[in-house]
């Protein structure tokens, strides 16, 4: 298996280098109304070796961890970083790597593969046993269990076993096609989604789907948004998020980029990115780079303050590192990704937001989002949107997507309530897939479109 | 990485694995891929990188239920343990592929490294210019190899070579202007030129947009822009089993569901496609087929046990993950079209863009994997978009949000221009020209 021995000779000409061995089972569940059920089980393992020779990056991976893999990779990553060098016109200049060691586990109290399949499924046809024949329903989870290891030039030895949950359901109207769904889970085992929770969850859901059966279209008018919890999280991710992430910033690519210090928002944003914040789906301990994670304040009170760094865009920047820097498996480089982005709680109590926003359309949960980070336009679309007035829903708003530019919203938040709560598990792409999780307080904006 | 003849042993011993801990029926899927990439970063050049892995995808049938478990190379016998205990029951009527032997190849040697370090160098001076920054990109070729085996006698080998490019570049404005372009190609070398000539075209001419305050009535996309639309809604749309258990527009929606002379049809394996292996992943021989023509609905993709699930032909593209890029056989196979073409009546572009008249022209958007598979529905914003006046560009336009139905847009396409592969490894592969619409409402950010 991979150890320092067994990489360090080939990758003698790197002025930095690290492995890493990425072991990663899932298993899936399925359980549809219709009938269909299906279990799979699929297991991953890679081995990345990055060498950083001449100031141009090598990576090389195998899908082997025997000793004549490891050297063949270690190798390969030196060959290709000196194909590169000649080429680069700016090279990167990495001399500290973290010196970490230590297993650094987030394991639940019980392993939530140990359970049979048989009582996987008995849990999910429970989950749905409240479902009408009218609605086509589905309930899937998914178990992820991540064994890493990590070895660096500086010293750095490192292990990680992190589990990860997450179970989705979806419900369909069978009549007019419209549906909706709900996400659960984190990081951790089924201590999060205890049965009891699952069939709330089902019981919810239906409820929004009468609702979206009888849903009208946008009003014209100008409405304040009062945007949930999940919906703020996503926001916070996509708007926010991924704009500091350091890599985006230093090519180029983020309005964030010149605006460390620099009002961008009311006092109410506050938006931190947070790999300790548990149960996230995207937390974690230490990155793929053997660095300690660390909190990272984005925004607060408006102002812009940080970013998300590797150890090479730390270095770019003259920043500190701070564990930032993930990879999808064991054939991906690491970079900057987000975890767990908060929006942290603001001013106000629930009823003060919902007295201040009068009349107004509310939107709940996500079918996901994207932004423009370069222009800082985003895209969002809610599970669910809302006529709501003195905090009573008037009707249900058909096929609602909301969008507008980064900045406005960010200067159009009026309040924020008090607490933030995470949102549903989610895998956040950049071209490699990693678990996110996200959250917020309800948030009062006339910054964003609905439509 | 693995020989065919080292994949096809592997999967033979991954049946007889199964076999000896009690299966009545087994099929194994290996599959090995190399790839060698170099990307680009904030206007240099960041990293080489090559990459291999082989795995094997198995599926056992044991008293009638059906499991599967995919893994790593190594001794066959605790997958077959895994996909025997977490067996369920199976549909029906199904069973795995059989039939005789068959292969399909398509492999070309990978360039040498310093060949695609070259290529990315090349794409990045061709992308560089006066006020623009290449944020990102790179250039990848890879190889893949399978073997497919049942023990209902079917063998199955395979190979593919291709590569890609992309670039993103952004150009100094008040508003910065944003460019992005990619080529692709089976086998050969790739244009790295033309994308990036593209890219850094979009950019500059795109810098300080002016806001969209009058929309127009009609919309051109570009093939990428509605490739990412179609995407997310007719790709989902199309399959029979979400047909089946009403959770497609395509059977939710009462009317025609296209305008006259629309189509959306497969046309099997062909050359310089995304598909140019002749059978999917369970061992079905893939042919042209059609989806949907004269504004009806002619057919639907499904896997094996769709198939017999939900009553439905068995011929589509059932294709395992497989790729340039290591990816390996994990999970189900999963049904979509091959070589999609999704087309409309036929002009030239000059013939569409005279024809558009006032139109917004969709270059690239966002938001597009935010629709609603199930009712088709999306809201998107063109996030690089021109007006058009009398058929000809009129400036960069910005805050052009677009809301529809699949089904809206499918019925009101007027013209379409000669299609072409949309680069994209994504399966499945798409076929798409300059397309014009009417009647999909477009709004602006106020």
């Amino acid at each position: 298996m991979l150890s320092r021995a067994s990489v360090e000779d080939s990758l003698a000409p790197a002025t930095y280098w690290d492995a890493r061995l990425d072991a990663t089972t899932t298993r899936s569940v399925l359980v549809r109304t219709s009938g269909e059920e299906k279990v799979s089980d699929t297991a991953v393992l890679g081995v990345a070796v990055r060498a950083l020779v001449d100031g141009a990056w090598g990576l090389a991976s195998t899908d082997r961890a025997d000793e004549a893999a490891l050297a063949e990779a270690a190798g390969d990553a030196v060959a290709m970083a000196r194909a590169l060098a000649p080429r680069v016109r700016e090279p990167v200049t990495l001399t500290d790597g973290p010196v970490t060691t230590g297993q650094h586990d987030l394991l639940p109290k019980r392993d939530p593969f140990e359970l049979e399949p048989a009582s996987l499924l008995a849990l999910l046809r429970e989950t749905l046993a409240a479902v009408p024949s009218r609605v086509e329903a589905s309930a899937r989870l998914g178990l992820r269990l991540e064994d890493k290891r990590v070895v660096g030039a500086s010293g750095a030895d490192v292990a990680s076993k992190v589990v990860r949950l997450s179970c989705s359901i979806d419900l369909t109207d069978k009549a007019s096609g419209t549906s909706v769904g709900r996400r659960l889970g984190g990081t951790g085992g089924f201590e999060l989604v205890p049965p009891d929770v699952l069939s709330s969850a089902t019981a919810s859901a239906l409820v929004a789907l009468e609702r979206l059966v009888q849903a009208k279209a946008a009003p014209r008018e100008k409405l304040p948004v009062v945007i949930d919890p999940e919906l703020t999280g996503v926001f916070a991710h996509e708007a926010v998020g991924h704009g500091c992430e350091a890599d985006l910033v230093l090519a180029g690519d983020s309005l964030f980029a010149d605006r460390v210090g620099e009002r961008v928002g009311t006092e109410e944003v506050t938006i931190v990115d947070d790999p300790g914040r548990l149960p996230g789906f995207g937390a974690f301990a230490v990155d793929d780079e053997a660095t300690l994670a660390r909190p990272r304040p984005l925004v607060e009170r408006g102002v812009v303050t940080g970013f998300i760094h590797s150890l090479e865009t730390a270095a770019r920047l003259g920043h500190e590192p701070n564990g930032g820097a993930r990879a999808q498996d064991g054939q991906s480089e690491p970079m900057p990704r987000m975890s767990n982005t908060m929006f942290l709680g603001g001013s106000a109590t629930e009823d003060e937001l919902w007295e201040e926003a009068g009349r107004c359309i509310h939107v709940l949960g996500t079918r996901g989002g994207q932004v423009d980070t370069a222009r800082g336009t985003f895209q969002f679309t809610p599970q669910e949107a809302y006529l709501v007035e003195e905090g009573e829903i008037l009707h249900a708003i058909r096929g609602a997507g909301l969008s507008g530019t980064v900045l406005r919203t960010l200067k159009s938040v009026e309040l924020a309530s008090k607490t933030e709560s995470l949102g549903g598990p989610g895998m956040c792409g950049k071209g490699q897939w990693v678990p996110v999780g996200d959250g917020g307080p309800l948030v009062l904006t006339r910054g964003v479109e609905v439509g | 990485m693995m020989t065919l003849d080292a994949l096809l042993a592997m999967a033979e011993g991954a049946v007889a694995a199964a076999r000896r801990a009690g299966a009545e029926e087994a099929e194994a899927f290996a599959c090995s891929s190399r790839g060698l990439a170099a990307e680009i970063e904030g206007g240099t050049l960041k990293s080489a990188s090559s990459g291999v892995e082989t795995a094997v995808g198995l599926r056992v049938l044991k008293d009638g239920r059906l499991g599967r478990a995919s893994g790593p190379v190594g001794p066959p016998e605790p997958l077959a343990r895994r996909a025997i205990a977490g067996a369920l029951p199976a549909p029906e009527g199904f069973a795995f592929g059989e039939g005789a032997g068959a292969t399909s190849r398509h492999e070309h040697p990978l360039p040498p490294v310093d060949d695609v370090v070259e290529e990315t160098h090349r794409l990045l001076e061709a992308a560089s210019g006066d006020g623009l920054t290449v944020t990102g990109g790179g250039v990848g070729y890879g190889t893949s190899r399978w073997a497919l085996v049942t023990s209902r006698g079917l063998t199955f080998t395979a190979t593919e070579t291709g590569g890609d490019c992309s670039v993103g570049c952004v150009a100094e404005g008040e508003v910065a202007g944003v460019g992005h372009a990619s080529a692709w190609t089976r086998g050969g070398r790739l244009d790295v030129e033309a994308a990036a000539h593209e890219a850094a075209r979009h950019a500059s001419e795109t810098r300080d947009p002016r806001p969209l305050t009058d929309p127009p009535e009609r919309i051109v996309f570009h093939p990428e822009a509605l490739a990412s639309l179609l995407g997310a809604t007719l790709l989902p749309a199309l399959s029979g089993a979400r047909q089946a258990r009403r959770e497609s527009p395509l059977v939710t929606t009462e009317g025609p569901l296209a305008g006259e002379g629309v189509r959306a049809v497969d046309l099997g394996p062909r050359a310089g496609t995304r598909h140019v292996v002749d059978h999917d992943d369970e061992g079905t021989p893939y042919g042209p087929r059609d989806y949907l023509v004269d504004g009806g609905l002619a057919g639907a993709v499904a896997t094996r046990e769709d198939a017999v699930r939900y009553g439905l032909d068995t011929v589509g593209w059932a294709q395992r993950v497989h790729g340039l890029h290591g990816r390996g056989p994990h999970g189900d196979p999963s049904a979509g079209p091959g070589n999609l073409l999704v087309d409309g009546p036929r002009a030239s572009v000059e013939e569409v863009r005279a024809e558009a008249g006032r139109a917004l022209y969709v270059r690239d958007l966002i938001g597009a994997h935010t629709a609603n598979a199930t009712t088709g529905r999306f809201a998107v914003e063109a996030t690089t978009a021109y007006l058009f006046e009398d058929g000809e560009p009129a400036g960069p336009v910005s805050g052009a949000l677009v809301g529809g139905t699949l089904v809206g847009l499918l019925q009101g396409v007027l013209l379409a221009s000669e299609p072409e592969v949309v680069p994209s490894w994504e399966s499945p592969g798409l076929l798409l020209g300059e397309v014009l619409v009417e009647r999909l409402p477009v709004t602006t950010r106020g």
